[in-house]
């Protein structure tokens, strides 16, 4: 009996050290310090919203042009405006509970993307 | 031969006053005095490995191994155009395995966030009478589960602990009864990249579950998380509620469930749960396990 507890707590030790020598308390701001800042002061749908929207969004298997997912294409500005007037695109990625979250499956897209297109959108989705 | 009651009576009797009866109470003393006391234990607190999302104090039992299938579809919310979620879906893939009585092993697959995790579950206590009197359930659970997301920005210097996060949970749980099941689950989950300090990298929840059984094949079923929140995550994160019905069919425990979750590891539906029942934001799902045996 007493050999037994003992393999049950050297055992227990051992599995809770493994987990939790692994510990990092690494944080994006400080990893990577350049990239806090957010600058939404000046947003242009060609040079910031549009690469996010594709890359993130708009490809092919997604919502690309080509049998897009639940019937949406974002592979241009026309249709991803449509999107925002269906009040489709931010609920999507802000998660705010009154469309499918996405990106499906992933994470939330990075606060800084989802804040500049924001406010793109806040500022009547300019095709500029 | 048909014997007169009273007859019997004086018979018995007749028995007593020359102690044969008495001897033979004697006997049984004597082996109830000679035979060591048995534990009783406290059976299927909870038929499966998880209550629903969280696990549960039980193990495979040894050298079986537990295949896992869980399913969440999309939220309900979504209208008929989405069928009400039933055009997505998410799953989990796990495998669990009893090594010995007290101690499981298990690795799993989600798609959800495409994270690989791995988890150990060590039996401490066993809720038990006769031989010593053990009031509760005890296990000890830990799990680590790893983001296989591609980097969100390849650019940059990333590491692989990034993708890396831990839980430890404390399992404790007792039976009241033939019916009713009751599980806390103190929870420690420690992610290692969060995006700013004010997030904070570790999270601490109380979990609370139970089970209560309708009859010998059907359970309801719910699990809870209060998470403590910080100014961060005040605002964007809502506990985790689950609510279900298990289904026993000889080998597999089949179950059926509605929860705010969408991810099925632990620190996903901890952690990680925006989804509120109040906005219809529920999913559909169901688990179902079955059983193989390994031992020879």
């Amino acid at each position: 009996m007493n050999k037994a507890i003992k393999t049950l707590v050297g055992v227990v030790s051992l599995i809770a050290l493994v987990n939790f020598s692994g510990c990092y308390y690494d944080t994006e701001e400080a990893l990577y310090p350049g990239n806090t800042d957010c600058d939404t002061t000046s947003i242009s749908y060609a040079v910031d919203v549009e690469p996010i929207i594709l890359a993130k969004c708009g490809y092919e298997g997604c919502h690309g042009a080509n049998f897009p997912s639940a019937n949406i294409s974002l592979n241009n500005h026309a249709n991803i405006v449509g999107t925002v007037n269906a009040n489709v695109l931010l609920s999507s990625i802000t998660h705010d509970g009154n469309a499918s979250f996405m990106p499906k499956n992933g994470n939330r897209l990075p606060e800084c993307e989802i804040l500049t297109i924001q406010q793109w959108i806040y500022e009547g989705q300019p095709n500029n | 031969m048909k014997v007169n009651p009273t007859i019997k009576i004086v018979l018995v009797a007749m028995l007593a006053s020359t102690g044969v009866l008495r001897a033979q109470g004697d006997l049984l003393d004597f082996l109830d005095a000679e035979s060591e006391p048995v534990p009783q234990y406290a059976l299927a607190t909870f038929k499966g490995t998880k209550i629903i999302n969280t696990q549960s104090v039980a193990l495979p039992a040894e050298g079986e191994m537990q295949f896992l299938i869980q399913h969440r579809f999309g939220t309900i919310n979504q209208g008929a155009y989405e069928l009400w979620g039933l055009d997505q879906a998410s799953i989990r893939l796990g495998l669990d395995y009893g090594v010995t009585e007290w101690l499981a092993v298990g690795v799993g697959r989600s798609s959800f966030q495409k994270t690989y995790d791995g988890s150990v579950k060590v039996r401490l206590l066993r809720q038990q009478t006769g031989l010593i009197e053990i009031p509760l359930n005890l296990t000890y659970f830990t799990g680590l589960a790893i983001n296989g997301l591609k980097w969100e920005d390849p650019e940059r210097e990333n590491y692989f602990s990034s993708r890396m996060s831990y839980v430890h949970q404390l399992l404790i749980a007792r039976k009241f009864g033939s019916r009713l099941s009751i599980q806390l689950t103190p929870t420690f989950v420690h992610r290692n990249l969060v995006a700013t300090l004010a997030r904070g990298n570790d999270d601490y929840a109380l979990g609370f579950g139970g089970r209560y059984k309708i009859n010998s094949r059907v359970s309801i079923n719910w699990d809870y998380y209060a998470l403590a929140k910080n100014e961060v995550t005040e605002e964007s994160l809502r506990n985790s509620l689950s609510i279900g019905v298990d289904i026993e069919t000889g080998g597999h425990v089949f179950q059926l469930h509605a929860t705010n979750s969408q991810g099925m590891f632990e620190r996903s539906f901890i952690t990680e749960t925006v989804g509120q029942w109040s906005e219809g934001d529920i999913y559909f799902g169901f688990n179902i396990s079955r059983v193989f045996s390994l031992k020879n």
